[in-house]
């Protein structure tokens, strides 16, 4: 059994529709990526998956449990932790706050102190700067935290949404084998990038979005190779 | 005619010891706004429940008015929670006029309910001990007055602590800085709302426990105080609860002290001019942060 599984789910914004029967699933202790282009929906769908927004149609099970419906906070209860693109710090709570503030669930409650060891010991410069609000940190700084927060949650599923947006190319190297090394720490992600070529390469599993739709799934290597997938998106 | 140094020391003693109490209705109306986004017009009517209720549980049961702070918070607190369930709730992402229309409504049903049910009769509450008068030198302190003050400072002291250190009171500040990014750690997001609308009004309410041993009850008190709440938020900065405590305390020094030099009856245009010379000079209020 899949740990996610998203079949045909159709999202509307009001009466406008954003995706069309998307179909995907994510396996335990893989990386999976969502890729394409600016507008085609995967942010979208990382929200329908964290309940922000409710499908018209399709389902999403959790573990094989239909979580379709679900409250947000009773899916990050479950093991869901996404962290948003932009980031969505608490800007004027500090960085041990924003961290707590990811703790109030039961499940990240419980073990808080260890995980925040753990989470210091992944990015010590949060541990320095754990006194100072976050709205101060550099942007680097801001997505170590954000993905810190995910990572408090205790999640069995981890959704970055664009980890590496904005941040310097060499930060956005280390974005890329931080996902890397989670996912041998035994972590199951779910990746969104505009970055295709970086993402694939690390991906167990990739599906390509357009304009609401997949259009292309494959592993990592088979969609490098895919003439369509590098003529639109590697620029090959 | 000279104004004496102990009497300008006075109305500064004074207008600290009110001003904390309206620092505690506005603090409340602060915590709503900052936290759900909501401008309260119903504060100062919950305060006045809980001058009420201070006063019926002397009167019918010889309850000691500091005795029933405890229960004037937590029965305001559950009106506050059935408020926000039953009205506040289906207008939170409404356009501000029905916002500002619903909770007038609240208003009109809580004044004027306590009209039919109390009476358009003004009360007061006298106590012994809490009537004395202390003098330190040439100061003279209303045992009432500083007994509201001190409770005002705990309250907030405690408020505080319960904001800053608790994993609610962390998740309340999260939910007003960024409402989607709170659902997507897992904080029960309605769960805040009604949390935050309760502890708003049973502040207000505890001040008007206070405010109950030293003012007139009427159940038409309210409207003074809720513009007052407005000038004090608007003034301390949207939403901040410690400038909410500041100005509170300023507007009450600033009230005392042009009584004693301007005049009693000018007292409230003294202050809001003050308020809006603030606002001219920072729109964002105070300490209020940067949009």
């Amino acid at each position: 059994m899949s740990l996610l599984e998203v079949k045909g789910i159709d999202v509307f914004y009001g009466e406008i529709q954003a995706l069309w029967g998307v179909t995907f699933s994510v396996e335990k202790g893989t990386i999976t990526s969502i890729l394409g282009a600016n507008g085609a929906g995967k942010t979208t769908t990382l929200k329908t998956i964290s309940g922000l927004l409710i499908p018209r149609r399709g389902t999403i099970k959790l573990n094989g449990e239909d979580i379709t419906k679900e409250e947000p906070h009773k899916r990050v209860e479950m093991g869901i932790a996404h962290v948003p693109e932009g980031r969505g710090l608490f800007p004027r709570l500090t960085v041990l706050e924003n961290l707590k503030a990811a703790a109030y669930t039961k499940r990240a409650r419980e073990k808080f102190h260890d995980t925040l060891e753990i989470v210091y010991n992944h990015f010590p410069i949060l541990k320095e700067r754990k006194d100072q609000l976050a709205g101060t940190l550099s942007g680097g700084e801001q997505q170590m935290l954000a993905i810190a927060r995910g990572l408090i949650q205790r999640p069995l599923l981890l959704m970055l949404d664009e980890p590496s947006l904005g941040l310097a190319p060499k930060l956005v190297m280390e974005v890329f084998l931080l996902t890397k090394r989670l996912k041998e720490e035994g972590y199951t992600i779910l990746l969104v990038e505009q970055n295709v070529y970086q993402a694939l390469r690390l991906s167990d599993m990739a599906y390509i979005l357009e304009i609401g739709r997949i259009v292309r799934k494959g592993t990592g290597e088979e969609l490098l190779g895919d003439e369509a997938v590098k003529r639109a998106y590697l620029g090959l | 005619m000279l104004i004496g140094a102990e009497s300008v020391l006075s109305a500064l003693v004074d207008g600290v010891l009110i001003g904390s109490i309206y620092s505690l209705i506005a603090m409340g109306l602060a915590l709503i706004w900052g936290i759900m986004d909501v401008i309260n017009f119903a504060q100062g009517d919950y305060m006045m429940l809980g001058a009420f209720l201070t006063y019926w549980l002397y009167v019918l049961a010889g309850i000691d008015p500091l005795l029933s702070i405890p229960l004037s918070f937590a029965t305001v607190f559950v009106m506050g929670v059935i408020t926000q369930k039953a009205v506040i709730d289906r207008i939170l992402d409404a356009p501000m006029v029905s916002q500002i229309t619903a909770t007038f409504a609240v208003l009109l049903i809580i004044r004027y309910g306590a009209e039919v049910v109390f009476g358009p009769y003004t009360r007061r509450l006298t106590v012994s001990y809490l009537s004395e008068v202390l003098r330190f030198g040439p100061i003279v302190v209303p045992m009432n007055r500083l007994v509201a003050f001190l409770v005002s400072i705990v309250v907030t002291a405690v408020l505080f602590l319960f904001l800053k250190m608790t994993y609610t009171g962390i998740a309340l500040r999260a939910v007003s800085q960024n409402r989607e990014a709170a659902y997507l750690m897992g904080i029960n997001v309605s769960r805040m709302y009604w949390i935050a609308f309760g502890i708003g009004v049973g502040i207000s309410a505890i001040g008007g426990t206070l405010l109950a041993t030293f003012y007139p009850i009427h159940p038409e008190m309210a409207a003074f105080f809720t513009l007052l709440a407005f000038i004090i938020v608007v003034f301390g900065g949207f939403g901040s609860v410690f400038g909410a405590y500041i100005s509170g305390i300023i507007i009450g020094v600033t009230e005392s002290v042009s009584a004693l030099f301007i005049s009693p009856t000018l007292k409230d245009v003294v202050a809001f001019l003050l308020f809006i010379i603030v606002i001219l000079v920072k729109p964002t209020g105070l300490f209020g942060k940067e949009q």
